[in-house]
């Protein structure tokens, strides 16, 4: 039956003149703001969109883009699956290509709109399904220059059944001879690997964007996901503590070939702002390191259902950017009013070469090697301390005077070296102007030092 | 007669809008300013019927735009991007109601006969001005904004049970008034 109430009702979309000046206003405030924060956060792709899982926001991680190397690129789109991707990958061979009497994996390339893609690799930790393509077209009339190479997989069919419902998929491709180009794509899945791998069937999967280009390449393997399948090890934490009288559960940390996540819950009796967190956490290794993750993921609000719907309920899942198999204890310090500040205080002379910044108390920036060039400047840093970020820091570069300058060409952030030192390049016209460099942006929180707690993983 | 109240149990995910909020919460000003865009008039709706003043809703949108930007990268769920964003807004409305002194009281029962819906133009809007505004409000978040159950809860920080009797109670009170201005 149709609603009397809705049948009646006639929206009026307009807005007078006062209200757009102010939102024009509000707009150019922000801009101005922006300007003097250089962003480090690359654009995320993803049609889905939904940010379905912790370690999936590794995507924004920017990495080491200034490298030609194609294995770089799957670093790029994920960065801690290139330890074991390889041991981990399938190989995928066509038909013509396939051997005698050997098992092998086919799936047959598919050309359509004059462009023919190739699946050559696969794997599947448990949570994220990875492939390796190949991309070979006559055709001129792309890529855009953010699309290079890139394929998205849009669909992930078992049998007849769509699996990646709520998932995020992310691609890295690069031109690699004339008319072809290579790169590798993910999709890290929401539903839970017991429900893909005991799906019988055999993978097919839907390409729907080809370097910016919408279309229908529907790669059918023969591989199931039991095929090709790496259980990850699973540590049944179960693990109660009040933090600010929140009851929370770390329930357990799942070790992947990717990627490393914590699963946990947060129970409240007050109805707490379920857009934010109320409660995060660093997570530290046996020798104190901070693993340096990246919140994100699903929250769950269990209440819905609920008589009490005051009761704050959510379920969390984290990922680690660091894993070692030394680590058998994790340490778990709560910190609350997380906010991002803009403009740090601290500066460092840009004719040292080396020094310190520090953010807060609890975290420190080790910049080096700092050199000034006739396009720009350049220097590495390393963070010690709590970090609650896998992404680069945003610097700022201030005159002698102590403003901001916001004349810039460039700014790339790339990690160079597994212990987290990271390389900066700040590309501009005027390097002679650059006094000093300070943090642009920073994270700052309340840690909640003496109620941490620690995790025995068995 | 009855009213069935229709249960939000289907969210439903428009793709593009959750792909803005991703791009606004990494920081794309232009995506961040679409979004807006898109939800300006909603805003002022919401706005100008607390503080039943233009000027005023300006000064509350503008405020909610820039905390709302800086604040968008702790936004963990991109689907609830709009109810966050009224959220703030109606955060901001309260401020300036106490600032200068004005609030509306929400919980009055009946609103004095002077009190007037702005940006609605439809015959419901005589109806509803009589309605006490904790009633308005629920009214008008659920039809003219088409705010669900549960986003109306996060919006108004009251729990889903009484956002679903207000609703039973506003509708009811509204029918009964909308058949007794029809005799």
């Amino acid at each position: 039956m149709m609603d009397p109430i809705k049948e009646k009702i006639k929206i009026n979309n307009k807005v007078p003149d006062v209200v757009e000046q102010a939102i024009k206003e509000a707009f150019n405030e922000i801009r101005t703001e922006q300007k003097n924060v250089q962003s480090l956060k690359r654009r995320k792709i993803s049609p889905i969109g939904l940010v379905a899982v912790a370690t999936l926001l590794f995507s924004t991680i920017t990495f080491a883009a200034v490298s030609g190397k194609f294995e770089d690129l799957l670093e790029r789109m994920y960065p801690t699956a290139t330890q074991n991707y390889e041991e981990a990958k399938i190989e995928i061979t066509t038909k013509e290509e396939k051997a005698e009497g050997d098992k092998q994996f086919i799936a047959d390339s598919v050309t359509a709109d004059g462009i023919t893609v190739t699946i050559n690799e696969v794997a599947y930790d448990g949570l994220t399904l990875i492939y390796k393509y190949s991309i070979i077209t006559k055709r001129k009339d792309f890529p855009f220059a953010s699309d290079v190479g890139k394929a998205y997989v849009y669909d992930v069919i078992i049998g007849d059944r769509k699996i990646n419902e709520w998932s995020e998929m992310d691609s890295e491709g690069r031109y690699v001879k004339a008319d072809t180009y290579e790169g590798y794509g993910r999709i890290t899945f929401s539903i839970k690997e017991d429900e893909i791998i005991n799906q019988s069937g055999c993978i097919s999967l839907r390409i729907g964007e080809v370097c910016g280009i919408n279309g229908e390449w529907i790669i059918q393997t023969n591989a199931s996901f039991k095929d090709i399948y790496n259980a990850p090890t699973i540590y049944h934490v179960d693990k109660k503590e009040i933090v600010e009288g929140l009851e929370i559960n770390i329930e357990q940390v799942v070790v992947s070939l990717f990627s490393t996540q914590v699963s946990y819950s947060i129970k409240g009796t007050e109805l707490i702002d379920e857009f934010h967190e109320p409660i995060r956490f660093f997570v530290l290794d046996n020798k104190g390191n901070c693993l340096n993750y990246r919140t994100g993921g699903v929250t769950m609000p269990q209440n819905e259902q609920k008589t009490d719907d005051t009761l704050y309920d959510v379920e969390n899942t984290m990922a680690l950017i660091q894993w070692n198999d030394e680590i058998d204890e994790l340490t778990f310090i709560p910190y609350k009013n997380y906010s991002y500040k803009t403009r740090g205080l601290d500066t460092l002379d840009i004719t040292q070469r080396e020094g310190q910044l520090s953010i807060n108390e609890n975290l420190k920036v080790n910049l080096s090697n700092i050199q000034v060039k006739s396009d720009g400047i350049t220097f590495e840093y390393i963070l010690q301390g709590l970090n609650p970020e896998s992404i680069g820091l945003p610097f700022s570069f201030r005159d002698e005077e102590g403003n901001d300058i916001t004349e810039e060409v460039g700014f790339n952030d790339v990690l160079s070296s597994q212990d987290g030192k990271r390389f900066v390049t700040y590309t501009t016209q005027y390097p002679e102007k650059v006094a000093a460099i300070a943090v642009g942006q920073y994270f700052d929180c309340e840690i909640l030092q003496e109620q941490a707690f620690k995790v025995k993983l068995k | 007669m009855e009213w069935v109240l229709e249960e939000a149990t289907d969210i439903k995910i428009i793709p593009e809008h959750i792909q803005l909020v991703e791009k606004a919460r990494e920081g794309d000003i232009d995506a961040f300013e679409l979004l807006i865009h898109q939800n300006k008039a909603m805003l002022y709706r919401i706005g100008v019927n607390i503080l039943k003043s233009d000027f005023d809703t300006a000064d509350a949108i503008q405020e909610t735009l820039l905390i709302a930007y800086r604040k968008l990268p702790q936004l963990r769920q991109p689907q609830y991007f709009k109810t966050w964003l009224v959220r703030i807004l109606m955060n901001e409305c309260k401020k300036i109601c106490k600032n200068r002194n004005k609030e509306l009281s929400l919980e009055e029962d009946y609103p004095d006969t002077s009190y007037e819906i702005k940006g609605v133009e439809d015959e419901l809007k005589p109806y509803i001005e009589l309605l006490a505004p904790k009633l308005q409000q629920v009214i008008y978040l659920r039809y003219y904004e088409d705010f669900k159950i549960t986003e109306i809860k996060h919006i108004l920080k009251i729990p889903e049970s009484t956002v679903k009797t207000r609703l039973r109670t506003a509708k009811k009170k509204l029918m009964s008034l909308i058949v007794e201005g029809s005799r």
